[in-house]
């Protein structure tokens, strides 16, 4: 994605949060019952992903959920096809600051590499004038 | 989901072997918060004395216009207009039932989900009513995720016991599960598997 498809989403009221990928774990998250032994399970990948956050660089955790086709937490590993320390735009269905710790949620959308463009520092020095 | 909703779900799961009976009970006019849950005292010893066998669970619910109000789960068939004379008895105004298959007693959870209204800061949201059956309550759910494994890593690793320094040790843990998914560790070991023990802070980044 280009910065100018990126403002024009941001334009649009799209939710999304542009940060550095640092890492990710797929778990098999849920809760057990001690007594009878019944489980809530979901697979669930938390992203870590650094970003300015106002005044200072801020690591926020991006939890994901699958849809019912991803069932394992290998299926759900297979999907991280990001690359450390690359910006992406990520998706967002929902973001909370809890104690300190920005956390978010992902919405369906994947999230997408960013490419800025390398910016021109200046003119290249040309030949000095003849007098 | 928090730990109330699950352990509301795996009692409901409990409860419904086969036909359940959603009830609803409103009032005619609006009460005050306090006064519905005396009023929901009064209707359930009015109710479990008539019914002794009633099992169920229940679920208060603040309604945007209509103040406090309350759902009922039974796993049994009690006469609709036996209880409407006790909850008319207690002060209760409207009351409806309708049978409810047991794959969908979990529909009340969705109540639990929302946000908290400040009256009702402390309050049980839900809780099962009756003799001869134990619902799950929220101590005996356990959870299962990468923040309570690095957790009951770092409590045996700082030998933490009570419940002191609770902030401390939440900023702990949040600092290491950043470097559990920076360096792709397993949940609750520190680099290559190896305990957490075995590094001093400066070895697992925490002095930076």
């Amino acid at each position: 994605m280009t910065t100018d498809e990126l403002v024009k989403q941001v334009l649009q009221g799209i939710l999304v949060l542009v940060g550095e990928y640092r890492g990710s774990n797929a778990e098999m998250a849920g809760y057990v019952d001690k007594k009878s032994g019944a489980a809530i399970r979901q697979v669930r990948a938390i992203h870590l992903v650094e970003c300015v956050w106002y005044d200072r660089v801020d690591r926020v955790l991006l939890m994901q959920y699958f849809a019912q086709n991803v069932e394992t937490v290998e299926q759900a590993a297979a999907t991280f096809r990001y690359e450390r320390g690359r910006k992406y735009v990520f998706y967002l269905a929902s973001f909370k600051w809890e104690r300190g710790q920005l956390t978010g949620r992902l919405a369906e959308w994947d999230p997408e590499p960013l490419e800025i463009a390398e910016e021109a520092v200046g003119s290249p020095q040309g030949e000095p004038p003849p007098f | 989901m928090t730990k109330s909703k699950a352990a509301f779900l795996f009692a409901s799961q409990t409860l419904g072997k086969e036909r359940l009976y959603l009830w609803t009970f409103t009032f005619k006019e609006l009460l005050a918060v306090k006064e519905t849950r005396k009023r929901w005292n009064h209707l359930l010893t009015l109710l479990l004395r008539e019914w002794p066998n009633l099992q169920g669970l229940r679920v208060f619910e603040l309604h945007e216009e209509h103040g406090l109000h309350v759902h009922l789960v039974t796993n049994q068939f009690i006469d609709v207009n036996h209880a409407r004379e006790l909850a008319s008895q207690a002060g209760w105004g409207r009351i409806h039932v309708t049978p409810m298959p047991s794959e969908h007693s979990g529909y009340l959870a969705k109540y639990l989900s929302k946000e908290r209204p400040e009256c009702l800061y402390r309050w049980r949201l839900w809780a099962g009513l009756g003799k001869g059956w134990e619902w799950t309550r929220v101590k005996d759910i356990v959870r299962e995720t990468l923040f309570s494994r690095v957790y009951r890593a770092c409590k045996e690793w700082r030998g933490w016991v009570g419940r002191g320094k609770f902030f401390e040790r939440m900023d702990l843990v949040r600092r290491m599960v950043v470097l559990t998914l920076e360096g792709g560790w397993v949940p609750g070991r520190g680099p290559s598997g190896v305990p957490y023990a075995a590094f001093d802070d400066e070895a697992l980044g925490l002095t930076s």
